[in-house]
């Protein structure tokens, strides 16, 4: 074709009319210039054609049928669109590719406008109630499962035609080279970055690929039952191009700001004005434009104030007897200066009160993992901000400008303090604070995603800014066995770096896994080797911690298949747990008479099961084990779940019945029950948590006081279950 | 195998919360299961009041003499007199007053310190069929430390029980003496071989000593049976006695051995060679006119052996017990009856009487006439006189006694003198230490008596709290007129 | 309640209060002629023995009401054990080894049955708990069982019905996307319907309780089954047939801890009516016996 220069027109028959385009045009856009519709699906006008689809095939009066969408004219060409052929191979392709995609698809469901389906509709396929009598009947073929890791936009592989439409847009106009294909045969689909989950890629969430996508393989995550403007009729919806002209919107489709549409509001908020108060649910983030705003916790001291002063003389001396054992747990409290919110900044315990400017975001943890509101946040000027659900923030947070933006906020201002509200990170010095604040990464971690590897060479140090993160080991034959669960504060992948140098050692010993949406501070193994030499003190204390773990861990590191007990033991979990609720099998006679006790002692709910998997002949019964590290604790919305000066986590009356805590729990230990509550006046059905209390107003918890056969026993693990560890691990020894 | 991961929350996610408010099976059939058990019992209880009557609340079978009274509860158990605490109280006590109305019944001793309630001693409900069978410690309570409303008694007071504090039986104790006017020996008559009507005979206890329901039977070795009722006299002729006599059925105890029934056979009273008849074991004169009687009938109907004998006169020979024949010659019949009428007499008088009674016998002269001898068996002065004889029937005064109870054991094992007892005065009772040997006080109170060993030691086996004997008196019969009050007797007055 | 060595002390309290009753009752029962439930000493008997019946039924009100602060509730079925135990010979000391009348005969014969099966119900409940433990490894709270069995059954269906998928596993959102590569995709729609066949048949109706006679009640015999099922599927649906399998077992033991739970709370079906009666007769007889 180069022979003919494109300025030079040519003329050719299209369905019988005869038409002169430019030489180098295609069949296709010379008959839509023309009007004559000519089907397609992997096409585009902005894009480059790849004719994958073959549904634009047209009767060029050659051998075969070609693309129109990738077959450029011809002098004199006799072009049919439409003939019986074309229309049955036409319909054809359509049946083919109907064979493998689910009818209705997402997008015809959202929206009705899947192209495929409207097109062979349109071909006389009686799509819609199901062909009647299939050439080609489904079959079990090998599909990727839907990918729901993306906030904002739904990965349906079932549905995919392989059109490229996503590929294109992402690469040609977004020039975000995210998306590919990959596999071949039944195994070819798109892929994200190197075949991640969406979620987990480097996807902007800009939402070309969505807005490009014929069918429902792509689609927009709405969130449902969601309409911002609803609950502010008085804010203003930004209009996409209003967004678009805001740096952090820079490089998302106008067409997906668009169709989420109410998904972010402007408000305009005046100065005193509370915007969230701590403890409320909600699903909305705020990105600061203008003014500034006060984030503080308010009601942070009530929790300390213990219902045992209430009480009587005799009560309160013996109160006093029981918790002074319990002073460890204190003293850890006492070390926190500060407390984690849900802001880039950290509150100091002593005045938890923080100012947030223009540029900044708050409410991240509520708005992606539904955690409650951790702090009050009030307008301390008048001030403008963007309230968005978690699709938009999604795309917010994924906009490498705000990013740039988030990343140098934290540095700036939350480093230093997050690094200091870790008890043992507390004595590091100002300057180096001040070296570290360039040089820590800012990195994000979409759910289950992999943060370290067990086995990998250690090469950072973490810190956990949002989320939590899980660590675990895996085990002999396959079995994961998860050893903590690492909270907003917490820290790891130390273990590896300071046994860096040794025989074995600077591998990581565990795997470490997002749970929820997850932000880490990630401090490389180099700074973080030069911190321990500049701060002995750290060293001393880090290394006391990894002794402590290492020691929690020793009974784990003599696993072998002989020592069942242990291996249980700790894959239950038994050696996170404070005090367990153990029923000897060998004496038990099932009579349920504990749980009876138990409802009589809680109004009739029963806060234990006497159900649960088996260590040795005890029944683990399901009643809370005081964990070590009470995952439950963290995110209450109401802060009602807590734990006592003594070691029982209580749930106090104002539980909303969010069932966080029931969620977090990984043993199932916390419930939700609907209780019908006169406190109002009238009668009303409530929703609350409820988690075993130990009875702790009582000397002794009542499911093992009414145990009539000796079987229930409240025990310390470590210390019932001693000589039982101790004689398999002496046996695992001597093999 | 481990395919489907089991974990805590999700074992535990599976449950209702609430399951242990819908109850279970197990648990709804215990409740249903109670109750019902609670209505069969109440159903039975309310059931057996109605068709039984308060019978359901004995505490225990009724004593076969009350039986009569069925579930006529207040007949006994009377309501208690008094205030309404009392009335309120406890009915388990029945009033005397309940017992007095049947029976009309005497008291132990009048100087007694006090008298316990009749159902202190007279337990009912126990299934016992004896109610007169009361507890030891009801006598001992006053015995063990016996005092009377005037001061000391002469009875022993220091009894605990039979084998603790009992004294002596009466008459084995020192200073009583049985003044026995038989001359007996057992001995003689135990030998092996005896000499017996028929040929030897060795006897037996029994053969002479029966009880009284077997009184007339006839020692088995004689030649005939000569049945004799006896018939107390004297002492033997009180009716009380009597009626303890006849104990068991009269086999409770042994009669007194009459001369008909144990000696006659061996010991006869024969008088005179024509005459094969036997006197009669009566008083002396009715012996000497029937001895009179028979020699002159038989000197009338054979006047020719009465003829020969006046003319070839034998003297009299001699008899058993040594001492001069008579002398005088019969000249004729008239003198050949007095003489051998007065033979006759010396004969039953030193052989027969003699033998066994302790008799003054008033010796004629050997040489004496034939008038004389006539004027002699004319004089009463002249008839022996006969110490009386006397068998106690009872040896225990305050005591009753049963051979029947006791016919297990043989007579010697107890009576253990006498075989060798040469004097019937001797007193062959025996002590009570032989009874103590198996009235040991070691028997359970209600078990049964010899399979032990032990056999029973109440107080009541052999005495009677109220002393009907000893007063004389008999249980008065049940009142009709009071069973009619009761209800229990239907029938017309 | 298993009886152990921290019985010790109850045993030992109970030997001698029998030790004392005895060491009373044998000098009473030579002494006095008349031995029955009337007498001061039966009377005392009697007291101590319809005491110990007392606080031996007490232990249900008291598991009534687990909460309140009465004493340990070990601490009462100890003392029911062990005095409940009592109060037989305590009894027959009180009656002076007599039945008496149609009441007391009867309150006798409840004594005796209720002591009997007092001591078989220890004797089950010092031995089950133990073989439940060693044979339901599956074992739930019992008045659950059918819900859970219901729970299996839509678990089996679940799974079943997924069995395509584990044919040609592909892993979706959350984990890095790893495809299995399959040799092959096997045409094996006959060997599936008889896999839906063989479910439908023969196992859901097990799994329901429907079918109570299955051979899936043995463990052998269910082994051959999904040894054949093994066999006829390919490698890919072998992790849904196993799990099946661990169904079936989870089921088979769930029908054994029924039977083995009935066996160790049945016999109170017997004890506790029986022991209801007794004390409301033993009433009428204290009463009755107090007031004639």
């Amino acid at each position: 074709m180069s022979e003919h220069p494109h300025d030079k027109l040519l003329t050719l028959t299209i369905d019988g009319q005869s038409i002169t385009v430019p030489h180098g045009t295609t069949i296709f856009d010379a008959a839509r210039l023309n009007n004559i519709p000519i089907p397609t699906l992997c096409h585009q006008q902005n894009q480059t054609p790849v004719a994958v689809c073959r549904v634009c095939v047209v009767d060029c009066g050659e051998r075969a049928y070609q693309a129109a969408c990738i077959r450029e004219c011809e002098p004199d060409m006799k072009v049919q669109t439409a003939s019986p052929g074309v229309l049955a191979a036409r319909k054809t392709i359509y049946e083919l590719m109907l064979a493998d995609h689910p009818v209705p698809c997402r997008r015809q469901q959202q929206s009705g406008d899947c192209e495929l389906e409207g097109q062979a509709a349109q071909a006389g396929l009686g799509v819609a109630a199901g062909l009647e009598t299939p050439r080609f009947p489904k079959r079990s073929v090998p599909v990727l499962l839907p990918d729901e890791s993306s906030l904002s936009i739904a990965v349906d592989y079932a549905a995919c035609i392989l059109c490229d439409r996503c590929v294109r847009g992402c690469a040609e106009i977004r020039h975000n080279f995210v998306i590919a294909r990959q596999g071949k045969g039944y195994h070819a689909a798109i892929a994200f970055d190197d075949n991640q989950p969406m979620g987990n890629s480097s996807c902007v969430s800009c939402g070309e690929c969505m807005v490009s996508c014929p069918t429902g393989a792509l689609t927009n995550r709405r969130v449902l039952g969601q309409n911002l403007q609803a609950i502010y009729p008085d804010a203003e919806i930004p209009s996409p191009e209003e967004l678009l002209a805001m740096p952090v919107f820079h490089g998302v489709s106008g067409t997906f700001l668009e169709l989420n549409q109410g998904a972010v509001i402007k408000r305009q908020i005046r100065a005193g004005e509370i915007i969230v108060r701590e403890g409320e649910n909600g699903s909305t983030a705020f990105y600061v434009l203008q003014g500034t705003v006060d984030i503080y916790i308010n009601a942070q001291r009530a929790h300390v104030a213990s219902t045992d002063q209430k009480r009587g003389l005799v009560a309160r001396i013996t109160s006093k007897l029981r918790t002074k054992k319990e002073h460890a747990r204190d003293e850890d409290a006492k070390d926190r200066t500060f407390i984690p919110i849900d802001a880039s900044v950290d509150l100091p315990y002593d005045n938890p009160v923080a100012a947030l400017g223009a540029g900044e975001l708050f409410g991240e943890m509520t708005c992606m993992n539904f955690y409650p509101r951790s702090a009050t946040v009030r307008a301390q000027t008048d001030c403008v901000v963007l309230e968005m659900l978690r699709n938009v923030l999604d795309v917010l947070q994924k906009n490498k400008n705000f990013r740039a933006e988030l990343d140098r906020n934290y540095r700036q201002r939350a480093l230093r303090n997050h690094l200091h509200s870790v008890p043992v990170f507390a004595g590091l010095g100002e300057d180096f604070v001040s070296e570290l604040q360039e040089r820590v990464e800012l990195i994000r971690f979409a759910p289950d995603q992999v943060i370290t590897e067990e086995g990998a060479v250690a090469d950072a140090f973490y810190l956990v800014r949002i989320g939590f993160v899980k660590v675990s080991q895996k085990h002999g034959d396959g079995e994961e066995l998860v050893l903590a669960y690492l909270p907003r504060g917490g820290y790891f992948g130390e273990m590896g770096l300071l046994t860096a140098g040794t025989e074995n050692g600077g591998k990581r010993n565990a795997t470490c896994t997002a749970l929820d949406h997850v932000e880490v501070v990630k401090i490389s193994a180099e700074d973080f080797q030069q911190m321990l030499e500049r701060h002995p003190e750290v060293r001393r204390k880090l290394e006391g911690v990894a002794r402590q773990r290492a020691a929690e861990n020793l009974l784990r590191q003599q696993r072998s298949d002989r020592k069942q007990p242990l291996d249980q033991y700790l894959a239950q979990g038994l050696v996170d747990a404070q005090s367990l609720l153990v029923l000897d099998l060998e004496k038990c006679t099932r009579c349920d008479q504990c749980v009876r006790a138990c409802a009589d002692a809680h109004d009739g709910v029963t806060r234990l099961l006497r159900d649960g998997l088996r260590f040795d002949h005890f029944l683990v019964a399901t009643s809370c084990r005081q964990c070590r590290d009470p995952r439950c604790m963290v995110g209450c919305p109401v802060g009602s779940i807590r734990r006592r000066n003594s070691l029982e986590v209580v749930i106090e009356d104002w539980c909303v019945g969010c069932g966080l805590c029931a969620t977090n729990c990984p043993y199932g230990n916390i419930n939700v029950q609907e209780i019908v509550s006169e406190a109002g006046g009238h009668a009303a059905t409530v929703r609350k948590a409820t988690s075993c209390d130990l009875c702790h107003d009582l000397p002794e918890p009542s499911c093992v006081y009414a145990c009539p056969h000796d079987a229930a026993h409240r025990v310390q693990p470590e210390v019932f279950f001693a000589d039982l560890l101790r004689s398999t691990g002496e046996a695992g020894n001597a093999n | 195998m481990e395919i489907r991961k089991r974990t805590s929350k999700s074992v535990a996610g599976r449950h209702d919360l609430n399951y242990f408010k819908k109850g279970s099976p197990l648990r709804t059939w215990q409740g249903k299961l109670t109750l019902l058990a609670i209505a069969l019992v109440t159903l039975w209880a309310v059931g057996t009041a109605i068709f039984r009557g308060p019978q359901l609340l004995s505490s225990g079978p009724i004593s076969s003499s009350h039986a009569v009274f069925g579930a006529k509860c207040g007949a006994c158990h009377r309501p208690v007199q008094g205030n309404l605490f009392h009335r309120a109280g406890f009915r388990k006590d029945v009033p005397d007053s309940a017992c007095l109305a049947c029976h009309a019944i005497p008291a132990h001793h009048a100087n007694q310190r006090f008298t316990p309630r009749c159902s202190t001693c007279h337990v009912e409900h126990t299934g016992s069929m004896m109610l007169a069978h009361t507890s030891s410690a009801n006598c001992t309570q006053c015995h063990a430390q016996l005092s009377t409303q005037d001061g000391a008694s002469h009875f022993v007071n220091a009894i605990h029980s039979f084998v603790s504090g009992h004294p002596e039986f009466a008459p084995l104790r020192a200073g009583f003496a049985d003044d026995q006017a038989i001359r007996f020996a057992h001995a003689a008559h135990m030998k092996h071989g005896l000499l017996g009507p028929h040929g030897p005979v060795t006897m037996e206890c029994s053969d002479c000593h029966r009880v009284v329901a077997d009184q007339a039977d006839a020692w088995p070795y004689g030649a005939q049976p000569q049945p004799t009722p006896y018939a107390p006299s004297g002492e033997a002729g009180n009716a009380v006695l009597a009626r303890a006599m006849n104990r068991d059925h009269g086999r409770a105890y042994l009669g007194p051995v009459a001369y008909a029934a144990g000696c006659h056979d061996c010991h006869t009273l024969l008088f005179d060679n024509h005459v094969a008849e036997e006197a009669p074991h009566a008083d002396p004169a009715q012996v000497r006119f029937f001895v009179a009687a028979k020699i002159r009938t038989f000197a009338a109907q054979h006047p020719d052996v009465v003829a020969a004998e006046v003319s070839n006169w034998t003297p009299e020979p001699m008899g058993r017990v040594p001492r001069a024949p008579l002398t005088a010659i019969p000249h004729n019949a008239a003198e050949w009856v007095t003489i051998r009428t007065a033979q006759a007499e010396r004969r039953i008088w030193h052989e027969s009487c003699n033998l066994c009674h302790e008799a003054q016998i008033p010796e004629i002269a050997a040489n004496a006439t034939a008038s004389e001898l006539a004027a002699a068996v004319a004089n009463p002065e002249m008839l022996p006189k006969l110490k009386p004889t006397h068998q106690p029937a009872r040896w225990l005064r305050h005591a009753v006694f049963s051979h029947q109870a006791h016919q297990s054991v043989g007579c010697v094992e107890c009576h253990t003198r006498a075989t060798n007892s040469q004097n019937a005065s001797e007193i062959l009772l025996p002590s009570i230490s032989t009874c103590q040997h198996c009235h040991d006080g070691k028997s359970h109170p209600q078990g049964p008596a010899l399979a032990t060993g032990h056999a029973e030691s109440g107080c009541y086996l052999c005495h009677e709290y109220h002393g009907w004997d000893e007063k004389g008196l008999r249980p008065t019969p049940v009142k009709a007129e009071s069973l009619r009050e009761l209800g229990v007797l239907m029938g017309p007055r | 309640m298993r009886i152990d060595a921290t019985h010790r002390p109850w045993l030992i309290a109970s030997l001698w209060i029998l030790g004392i009753a005895l060491a009373a009752y044998v000098p009473y029962a030579l002494v006095a002629q008349h031995v029955s439930g009337g007498t001061a000493v039966g009377l005392i008997f009697g007291s101590i023995g319809f005491g110990f019946m007392l606080f031996a039924a007490a232990l249900g009100i008291r598991k009534r009401y687990p909460i309140w602060r009465i004493g340990r509730a070990q601490t009462w079925m100890r003392g029911h054990l062990w005095l409940g135990s009592l109060a037989f010979p305590i009894i027959l000391l009180h009656a002076g080894f007599h039945f008496g009348g149609w009441l007391t005969s009867l309150l006798m014969l409840l004594l005796i049955l209720v002591t009997a099966s007092g001591l078989v119900g220890a004797y089950l409940q010092h031995t089950l708990p133990t073989r439940l433990m060693r044979e339901v490894a599956f074992e739930t709270i019992y008045d659950q069982v059918d819900h859970i069995r219901g729970r299996l059954v839509v678990e089996a269906e679940e799974r079943v019905q997924g069995v395509a998928e584990h044919l040609a596993p592909g892993l979706g959102a959350g984990a890095t996307v790893v495809l299995t590569y399959i040799g092959a995709i096997p045409e094996i729609n006959t060997e599936l319907e008889k896999f839906t066949e063989t479910f439908e048949k023969q196992i859901r109706p097990w799994l329901e309780n429907k079918d109570r006679k299955s051979i899936l009640r043995h463990r052998e015999q269910s082994v051959q089954l999904f040894e054949e099922l093994h066999r006829m599927l390919p490698e890919g649906a072998w992790k849904t047939v196993d799990a099946l399998e661990e169904i079936c077992e989870e089921k088979r033991q769930l029908d054994r801890q029924v039977v083995l739970h009935r066996m160790l709370h049945a016999w109170l079906l017997c004890h506790i009516p029986l022991s209801v009666a007794l004390i409301v007769l033993g009433f009428v007889h204290a009463i009755g016996s107090l007031r004639y």
